[in-house]
């Protein structure tokens, strides 16, 4: 436990005045000044203790611990220190017209109340964990809520079990985000990590002028779990993922109790859902045309139906890769190529160096399938014995097979953590396949990396999955969804390293991003035929389950009904 | 005619609850399908007419759906029905061993399907033909069809037989003009039941062969339905629903004129 003196400070004079002495404390997290008070958020350790856990409505039980904090307020003009009754206090925050709100754990999630008429308490399990909060933009109307994962927006007024906050910055990692600061301008200044495992802070300037805290939840649903999640830009989402045949009759019904759906263009709707038009055009929204031009031309080309209507709006484009580090694979004689066979050769070459390298069989296999079928719709041809051939014979599980911890040791290493297990691991790595753009992108600064794309497909280019975001035109609340892709779109426009912008500027300057770049830039989306056609016949035909004629057979006569239907 | 017209009021009020659930929950879901089989999609609504229609009498994959649905009645009811009158039959006229085993003819109807196919899986693991299906939509089906017409053979009268005996007739004569007569009614609703039952072997089908896409003697009507319905072209299923229902309420009404043909 230390001790922590309380002075006043005159920017001026430089003089120091001491107020108040904090004692039997291990850290003070946070103070702030209200009228002739000054409240301080402080931790005693050693009153860390588990708390009985709590139990739901809806039979969830909640485990926490009473982390030791400590909320108190200090006179100024007295000097004299008041611990406030206040159990499992999180944080608090005043506002300009002296308004002090105070939140803490309770039920399972929070309570925010005004210190001055505590009977004022709103609820809310629905933030998931907060560390800090502050007042921004119009006092009293708007708080900032640092949690784990994100930045988000919550205004007071909404901060009830109705409502979530409203997600306005994704990729934040304020563990330490005591620092958390905000004007009436809108911009909010954070002391946070680039990743979810770096240690190195620093001081990042957030502009949420343009989040507009009104309106209700977008309903967003899916079949399937997206890495990639639509970005609120300043609205509240509301994710509902269905099975395919409940997503399917939720389009098909006309639903009006969605407002958007997310699909991905290696879902066999997805070209369907192009074709027949079944979501709202998004030509008249201000900036989707524009945005669509600075992208790759092959998204907007994907995107656009004969007609000229753009009825999905692209968020997210992935393409699989390998990065490797330059050094130690030249010294090893391990050269990557976008043929087939040599990368094969290469891989082999690694395994007989080393195990810290990382590229499934799966993975290698599919890229293969789905190349193979962006271009051909039959698998009777002499390409597809070839590559099949090659694929059972050389593309074993003893050699092809994956190293997940290489990947927690490029992130650690390259966040500048100190870890001499993931370092050691680090100087040994050779290669890794990164499958998701967030794992490309939180790599990019690495120096010692490069990239090289999966083994290309017969048309030389890179498949890439496309997550696009399509808007029912039948949804009741149709002006604020096409509100939130007017934001959405404002927001992509200024990203950074998005992997869909044409501009390269946009773009890190390692060799490590500009082999991301280029890899991006050659890529091609391909509405992708159901896996159920041919990946399970395939594994059959590899297994020696089946022969290779056999499986063209089979293959064959559902990808015809597949396609022909 | 006042005690008349009370009556017959109090009828349609008797039947306008089910009358409204028909209309509500059959009917206008019906001219809804009707209509999306008319446009080209439910976004842009334009009246296409009859040109889906005309795609999909003209897809081959519908056309084999067709033919392999056709076929499963054609070949699997009439070996049904024959078994279950057989069945019945003896049910009926008490050979012992068979009325002891009544029981397992009504399992299939009972057991979950899920746990037919694993057994099915298990026994017929050729699937070159579309035997399996066959025999699973008979196997599943015999039960109904036993329970009718067995209720249809006890509700003859002895007194006829007896009295037709007394007048000379043999065992023949006793059977074609006695007993088929009397049970033709249920026979023919029997029949018209397993018809329609055979377009909703669908879900035994998808969980024998695993997959959207069978084998090509498999892919009945259900599957290119299914099919069209998760690759969201509901235009290709309203028109395949609608000429599919067309096709049943003839297969009926034929059904039904044959009927009364026969009872006359």
């Amino acid at each position: 436990m230390r001790k922590f003196l309380v002075c006043s400070v005159d920017i001026n004079s430089g003089e120091v005045e001491p107020i108040c002495e904090l004692d039997e404390l291990d850290n003070v997290e946070k103070v702030g000044v209200c009228g002739d008070r000054l409240y301080w958020l402080g931790e005693r350790r050693s009153e860390t203790k588990p708390v009985e856990p709590f139990t739901t409505e809806e039979g969830v039980t909640i485990y926490f611990e009473d982390t030791g904090k400590k909320m108190g307020c200090i006179d100024l003009e007295s000097g004299e220190n008041v611990l406030l009754d206040i159990e499992f206090p999180v944080s608090f925050a005043v506002s300009d017209n002296g308004v002090t709100v105070y939140a803490y754990k309770s039920e399972g999630g929070y309570y925010f109340a005004d210190l001055a008429t505590s009977d004022n308490k709103r609820f809310t399990n629905k933030l998931g964990s907060i560390t800090n909060f502050e007042f921004f933009k119009e006092s009293g109307e708007f708080a900032i809520v640092g949690s784990t994962e994100f930045m988000g927006v919550l205004p007071v007024s909404k901060a009830d079990n109705e409502s979530g906050v409203i997600c306005a910055v994704n990729n934040v990692y304020p563990f330490f985000a005591s620092e958390l600061c905000a004007s009436e301008t809108g911009y909010v200044w954070l002391k946070t990590a680039d990743s979810a495992m770096s240690y190195e802070k620093r001081i990042k300037r957030y502009d949420l002028r343009n989040t507009a805290v009104k309106g209700n939840p977008i309903r967003v649903i899916s079949s399937q779990y997206f890495t990639e999640q639509p970005f609120a830009a300043g609205s509240e989402i509301q994710m509902n993922q269905l099975s395919g045949e409940g997503f399917a009759l939720t389009v098909l019904s006309l639903d009006k109790s969605y407002d958007a759906a997310m699909i991905s263009s290696d879902q066999g709707v997805a070209n369907d859902i192009k074709e027949k038009g079944s979501f709202y055009p998004l030509n008249d929204v201000p900036g989707v045309s524009e945005y669509l031009d600075r992208c790759f031309p092959y998204i907007k080309k994907t995107v656009t139906d004969p007609e000229g209507n753009i009825c999905m709006f692209p968020i997210a484009v992935e393409i699989p890769l390998i990065a490797y580090n330059e050094k130690i694979c030249s010294e090893n004689g391990i050269v990557f190529s976008s043929e087939l066979e040599p990368f094969i050769q290469a891989v082999k070459r690694a395994s007989t160096i080393s195990e810290y390298y990382d590229c499934t069989r799966y993975w290698l296999v599919q890229t293969q399938l789905i190349g193979y079928l962006s271009k051909n719709h039959s698998f009777d041809t002499e390409e597809f014995r070839r590559l099949a051939t090659l694929l059972k014979e050389q593309c074993t599980e003893d050699i092809f097979k994956g190293n997940f911890e290489l990947y927690s040791a490029l992130m650690t290493v390259q966040n500048g953590m100190d870890d001499l297990y993931y370092t050691s691991i680090y100087e040994k790595t050779l290669f890794t396949q990164l499958l998701y753009r967030i794992q490309q992108i939180a790599l990019i600064n690495d120096e010692n990396l490069r990239a090289v794309p999966l083994p290309l497909s017969g048309n030389g280019k890179s498949v890439a999955v496309c997550t696009f975001l399509c808007v029912n035109p039948y949804s009741d609340r149709l002006s604020e969804t096409l509100g939130f892709i007017e934001n959405t779109v404002r927001t992509m426009s200024s990203a950074r390293n998005s992997c869909m912008l044409a501009d390269q500027s946009t773009y890190e300057s390692t060799a490590f991003a500009r082999d991301i770049y280029s890899i991006y830039r050659n890529g091609t989306i391909f509405f992708q035929i159901p896996t159920e056609i041919y990946a399970e016949d395939f594994e059959r035909y590899c297994d020696g389950a089946l022969t290779l004629d056999d499986f063209i057979t089979e293959a064959d006569r559902k990808l015809s009904a597949y396609l022909n239907e | 005619m006042k005690k008349y017209l009370k009556w017959n009021t109090k009828c349609k009020l008797c039947l306008l609850p089910s009358l409204l659930g028909t209309v509500v929950f059959f009917v206008v879901p019906y001219l809804r399908v009707l209509y999306y089989s008319l446009i080209d999609n439910q976004f842009r609504r334009n009246l296409v007419w009859f040109d889906n229609y005309i795609k999909t009498l003209t897809n081959k994959y519908f056309l084999l759906s067709l033919k392999n649905s056709l076929l499963l009645i054609v070949i699997a009811v009439p070996i049904l029905m024959t078994l279950a009158l057989v069945i019945s039959l003896a049910l009926s006229y008490g050979i012992k061993w068979v009325r002891k085993t009544r029981f397992a003819f009504v399992l299939p109807m009972v057991i979950p399907t899920a746990s037919i196919v694993l057994i099915w899986r298990s026994v017929f693991t050729d699937s070159s033909t579309a035997l399996p299906i066959y025999l699973l939509f008979i196997w599943k089906n015999i039960g109904i069809c036993i329970v009718l017409l067995t209720a249809a053979f006890t509700s003859i009268e002895r007194s006829l037989f007896e009295a037709a005996r007394l007048d000379g007739a043999n065992s023949f004569i006793l059977h074609t003009k006695i007993t088929l007569p009397m049970i033709a009614p249920t026979v023919f609703f029997t029949a018209l039941l397993s018809i329609v039952n055979s377009f909703k072997i669908f879900k035994e089908s998808y969980l024998f062969y695993g997959t959207n896409y069978p084998p090509d003697h498999s892919y009945t009507l259900q599957y290119y339905m299914n099919n069209n319905f998760l690759k969201l072209d509901y235009q290709s299923l309203a028109t395949s629903a609608v000429l599919t229902s067309i096709l049943v309420f003839g297969i009926v009404m034929a059904g039904i004129f044959i009927q009364r043909r026969f009872d006359r």
